[in-house]
Formats: structure tokens, sequence, C-alpha cells
């Protein structure tokens, strides 16, 4: 890992329109993304957690350029993405790259693998069929297929050996980062731990500099440097690994911990044990204040009528929260 | 040849509700039959949770429809037995098996959505369920729908019931059908990926509720899942399965600390938990698990078995196989598994 900031989100916002009655009118507006800032560096892991409806995978898009930020912005290697020209932002788009969740739905079924993965290559770089399917076998064995799989069509694949098409498709321009989007979720158990070590595998080669979003704290914990913790659309707390997942200050990363399953009976007898009430407001009508408030058993008045801001108290470890507070044995 | 699968410790008094005794469910398809569930065993009692865990495709959930008769009619179901207190099930007529499905075992289904009809209120679908079971009235059918989402939690349960299921967001959803589950106090809740559709802390949640629920209608739980996590925290017994058939079968802490099954011991090392240190790499299992029309020959895990023997790939283990003195496994070489599985679990973290 270097210092040298590769991406960089500043105050980002996307808001969608909730549209409505007789002549569609915008009638209010969801703002899945609220001012969000996280910053990569060369070479890391930054993981982004949240339950549905959080807003990572907007984020993801937005970072990758897929959609526009409503206000704030994506800077990408030291340029900002939404004022990039088409043929610049296509020259961007090689070395930044996104893999998604549903492996069934991201491969076009009518596409031969080989030619879904020759395919950036030609538009890119403009190499011809026999150039580009060398490229292609040699991809399909770094991510652990091999080289006949080119003549095949998605449908004879399982889940797993998909997500290892997307995630050959990713690499195929030699990007620099790739946000991985719930890259296992979609998987079964057993075949989940070959991706992770894959996508790790594939960093340390290639230097590569991740965003994983996901719900899972397990795999996010095992892969990440850094993490950001998602609510409703905020970043609620930030910090290196160990700072998140044993030093953790925020209430809603507390719960979040203390809720997650570990495959341990014992730990799991003996774990400190903080069960929410209720469910994930509405994001078209967030709660005022902290949004979390509705929710967090340490909610006073002053958290409904003022936010707390993303402060970092020392530590690099920024917590939005009035009443931050270390709780141990959660996990 | 006795049944290990039947033969659970009785480490709890409970009468002993269900017992299925060599269950066999194959799917007739064009391509061939499907044998979903090939020679399940095991027995629930009242007051335990029984685990059921596996992958897609290894017959969880099929086991449990064929106890309540839920399959499509493709399905053929056999078995040598199977009691529901002491009554047996598979001589029972269609309208016996409709008054033990819902008003004795119970269902809960991964997906709410699909289980509770768009068109209805929340309270009326509850009451519905009561008054086919029950007889009372359809006033004292509304007020029993009404206590039944209070006692799953649900916020203003009067005002709820007036509401359709749209109206309810996925752990509201969840609750509501479990609500209409409960709703005739049934002996054995099936619970089929209850939580998987939900968020990490509503899952919290309604599991806790499950385990209140079962200890307070003094029944007992049947949890299919694939979440081995999930089932460290709530069973005390569990039952593995793979490709259709049983491979462990034990209590909780014997299953998770005296692994007896390379399946289940591949599955626990392959897994990021979150007390890990997060550096070292994980051990995945090779290869996928296998179609149910072209099952490997012998032991169905043999292809992806870390420890596979000549003898894996020609005969088949049943839960006999592992021997005598432990836990039922399906595994020729069980005792090889057992010795070193304390680095799988106890010396990670």
């Amino acid at each position: 890992m270097s210092d040298e900031v590769l991406l960089q989100a500043e105050h980002v916002v996307k808001e969608f329109p909730v549209r409505g009655g007789l002549l569609s009118r915008t009638v209010a507006k969801v703002s899945a993304v609220s001012a969000v800032s996280i910053e990569v560096k060369a070479g890391e892991t930054v993981g982004v957690v949240g339950e549905s409806g959080c807003g990572k995978s907007t984020l993801g898009r937005v970072l990758v350029n897929l959609l526009r930020p409503t206000a704030g912005r994506v800077l990408f290697e030291g340029e900002n993405l939404s004022a990039l020209k088409p043929a610049a932002m296509k020259e961007k788009r090689r070395r930044l790259q996104i893999v998604f969740q549903d492996p069934f739905a991201s491969l076009n079924p009518r596409m031969k693998i080989g030619d879904t993965l020759a395919e950036p290559l030609r538009v890119h770089l403009g190499w011809k069929a026999d150039k580009a399917g060398a490229a292609v076998q040699d991809l399909l064995v770094q991510v652990g297929l091999s080289a006949e799989h080119a003549n095949r069509f998605p449908r004879e694949f399982s889940g797993a050996q998909r997500q290892r098409v997307g995630i050959a498709r990713a690499l195929a321009l030699e990007p620099s980062l790739i946000v991985l989007d719930e890259p296992v979720s979609a998987l079964d158990v057993s075949v989940q731990a070959g991706v992770v070590n894959l996508l790790q595998e594939l960093q340390r080669v290639r230097h590569l500099s991740y965003v994983f979003l996901a719900h899972d704290l397990s795999v996010v914990g095992h892969l990440s440097d850094r993490v950001a913790v998602m609510y409703l659309g905020k970043v609620v707390e930030v910090g290196d690994r160990n700072q998140i997942y044993t030093r953790a200050q925020h209430p809603y990363t507390q719960s979040l911990l203390s809720a997650v399953p570990i495959p341990d009976p014992e730990r799991q007898r003996s774990r400190r044990r903080i069960v929410l009430e209720g469910d994930v407001p509405s994001s078209v009508d967030p709660p005022s204040g902290c949004r979390f408030r509705t929710r967090c058993w340490k909610a006073t008045d002053k958290c409904a009528a003022e936010e707390p801001a993303l402060v970092d108290r020392g530590e690099d470890h920024p917590v939005a929260c009035h009443y931050p507070e270390v709780v141990v044995a959660l996990v | 040849m006795s049944d290990p699968g039947l033969e659970s410790p009785p480490y709890t008094e409970g009468e002993v509700l269900l017992s299925v005794r060599n269950l066999r469910t194959r799917f007739v398809t064009e391509g061939g039959d499907v044998p979903a569930v090939n020679g399940v065993s095991f027995a629930v009692r009242r007051g335990e949770v029984l685990s059921v865990v596996g992958e897609s495709g290894s017959g969880k959930s099929v086991t449990a429809m064929s106890i309540l008769g839920l399959l499509p009619p493709t399905a053929r179901i056999e078995a040598d037995q199977m009691l529901w207190r002491g009554e047996s099930l598979l001589d029972a007529g269609e309208a016996r098996i409709r008054q033990v499905r819902g008003a004795e075992i119970a269902m809960i289904f991964q997906d709410p959505l699909s289980a509770l009809n768009p068109m209805h209120k929340v309270g009326r679908q509850i009451a519905e369920m009561i008054l086919i079971h029950e007889p009372v009235s359809k006033k004292e059918a509304a007020s029993r729908a009404v206590e039944m989402l209070n006692l799953v939690g649900i916020p203003q349960p009067a005002k709820r019931a007036g509401m359709y299921p749209h109206e309810f967001s996925g752990g509201m959803r969840q609750r509501a059908m479990i609500a209409m589950a409960i709703a005739c106090s049934p002996d054995l809740l099936i619970a089929d990926e209850p939580t998987t559709a939900l968020d990490v802390t509503v899952q919290a949640q309604v599991l806790e509720m499950l385990l209140r629920l079962k200890d307070e209608l003094n029944s007992a739980l049947m949890l299919i899942t694939h979440d081995l996590g999930v089932v460290a925290g709530i069973s005390d017994r569990v039952m593995v399965m793979y490709a259709g058939r049983q491979v462990e079968v034990g209590t909780t802490d014997q299953v998770f600390y005296r692994t007896r099954h390379p399946y289940t011991r591949s599955l626990l090392r392959s897994l990021p938990r979150l007390d890990d240190r997060g550096t070292d790499a994980l051990t995945p299992i090779t290869g996928a698990p296998p179609s149910l029309l072209r099952l490997p020959s012998g032991c169905s895990f043999h292809p992806r078995c870390p420890l596979v023997k000549e003898r894996c790939s020609k005969d088949v283990p049943d839960l006999n196989s592992g021997g005598l003195g432990h836990h039922p496994a399906a595994c020729f070489y069980a005792d090889e598994v057992s010795g070193d599985t304390a680095s799988v679990v106890g010396g990670r973290s």
C-alpha cells in the first residue's frame, strides 16, 4: 500500500426523484447517498458495509461514473469524473472497473464467454480477434478457469464460474481500481471462499485497489484494510479494519457487529448481544437529526435536533455520533 | 439395521413429535428422475431446535415439504415411516393432512411476499387461518389475529391488522407470516430460511423471537438454513445434508467441535469469520455441488473431498459408516476427520 490517493469521493450526494400523481410529477426525492466522502489509496481495499437501502450500491455506481452525482464530485487519479469529456472518460474507464453482484444477470446469455471478454479489448484497445483471443485465454486461466471455457455460453457455467468471468472481464483492461458490488453474496457457501481467495491473490499480483461493497461483515472484515459503515445514505463510522471490528464507537456499527452470527457455538453463547428494535426507516423521509436515532438505545433530544457530524477525535477513526463510546465483547 | 439418524441422544425429556425413517423423495422429469432426498431419517422432540444445514440442492427444503405434502405432483414421496405424534402421515388422508398442516405443524417460508396474499389485509389472512382450524366466531378470530401480531412484536397491531402486505417492511412481513404460522399454537414450527432475505439486525430480532415463541408455545423448531453462524447460535441439534443425503447428525457442539464428516469440516474451514484477523487465505472447497441428475458414484462428496480414498468412489456411506461410539457421520474415514478438528473452530481465533 502506498499513500497515493487513487480515488476520492468528496461530499457525494445522489438523489432520485419519486414520481407520482396524475402527471407523474416529482413528488419527493430519495436521497440514496447523502454527502459521502471516502478515499481509496493505491493497493488498498476499502470495505463499505450496510444493510439494504443504505446506499452502498448507488455509491458504487457513482464511484465508477455509471451514475452522475447530484452534488459533490469523484476524483479518480486526480480528475473529476463527471467533468470529463466522453473520450477522456473512456480512457479512464480502462483503469476503473466494476464487478456486479448477480453473475446471472451481468453476462449476455447469447454471447460466448470468449466474445464477452474480448469485447473490452476490441472497444478500448482496437485489438483484432486473434490478439484478443490469446489475451482472453490468458485471462481465463488467471481467474482459475481454463482456456477452453472461451467457447462456452454463460448457461454452461455455475454461479461461481460466472462470477470468475465477471472478474476476468473487469481485469481485461488492466484496471488500477475495481468496485466489487456484493461479489460473493449470490454464491453457495462452499464456493465463496474460492472467489474471495482469487480476489486477494489478484490484488497481490496486480497491485489492485478495491472498493468492496457488501452486507456481510465477515467477508468485508476478511478482505478490507479500511471499512466505512453506512446507514440510510450516510457514513456513520470509518476506520481501519481493527478499529471498526474491535473498537467500534457508533451504536449502529456495534449493533451490526453483534448481530452477525459466528459459526462457533461457544462464542455465540458468550457474546454480548445488542438487538435493535424496528426496521430501517424509509429513505424518502429519513428521521431528523441523526438518522439512526429511531432505533438507537442512546438517543436523546439532542439526537433528534442536531445531526452529528462525522468527526475524527484523534486516531484517524471518524464517528458520526453525539455519544461515541467503545463497547467490548461484541465479536 | 439400526437407524442412527433417529437415535438422537435423549438430552431432552421432550415427547418425540415427528419421526421420519428413510425418506426418499424424487422428482420425475424429462431428463430422468431427480433424487432430491435420498434416505433421510430424523426425529424432532418437543422443546428442541433442530437445524437442517445444507447448500442449495442439498434436499433440506424438500425434506420439510415432503412431510407437509407441499410438493408438486411430479414429486414421488416414499418412506419407511413418517410418524406425527405416533400417527402415520403416510396413511393419513388428505383431509387429515390439511388439519395437521397449519394447526399442528406450521411452516414459515423465506419469502413472505409469496406466502402472503397481496389482495387481503394482513389481519384477515391470519383470522382466516384460525377460522379454518378452530370453531370460533369471525369476531373472535379477528381479535386473536391482532393478539398474534402483538405477540410477534409488531407495533400498533390493531392498526397494522387492517393494512395490506405491501404496506409492511420486509422484516414486518416476515413477522406477520410468523404470526399466521403460530396462530393455532402448532406443536412444530418448520422455518425454511426464515431470515435469509432479511438484514442482519432484523435477522437477530426474528431469530430471538422464534426461540421465545418456541418456549411460550412449548413446541419444537426445525430450522432449515445454509448459514452455519445462525445454526451455532440457535440449535440444540444439527443435521448436515449434502446432495440429498444426511452426512452428519449430532448435538450442536458435537458437529462444530468434534466434526466427523469432511464436508462439514471443509464448510467450517471455508467460512470467513467476524472474529478472524483477516490475514490468512481461506481454505476453499474445490469444485461445486453436483447435479442431482448426475450424482457421483459412491459418496457424493468424494470428488471434492480432501480425504478421498479408493473406496469412496465405490461404496455409498450411510450414517452407520462412521463407526460406533460417536455421533453419526456418513463417512468411511470419519475417525481421520475428528483427528484434527481442534484447529477448525477453536483454534482460529
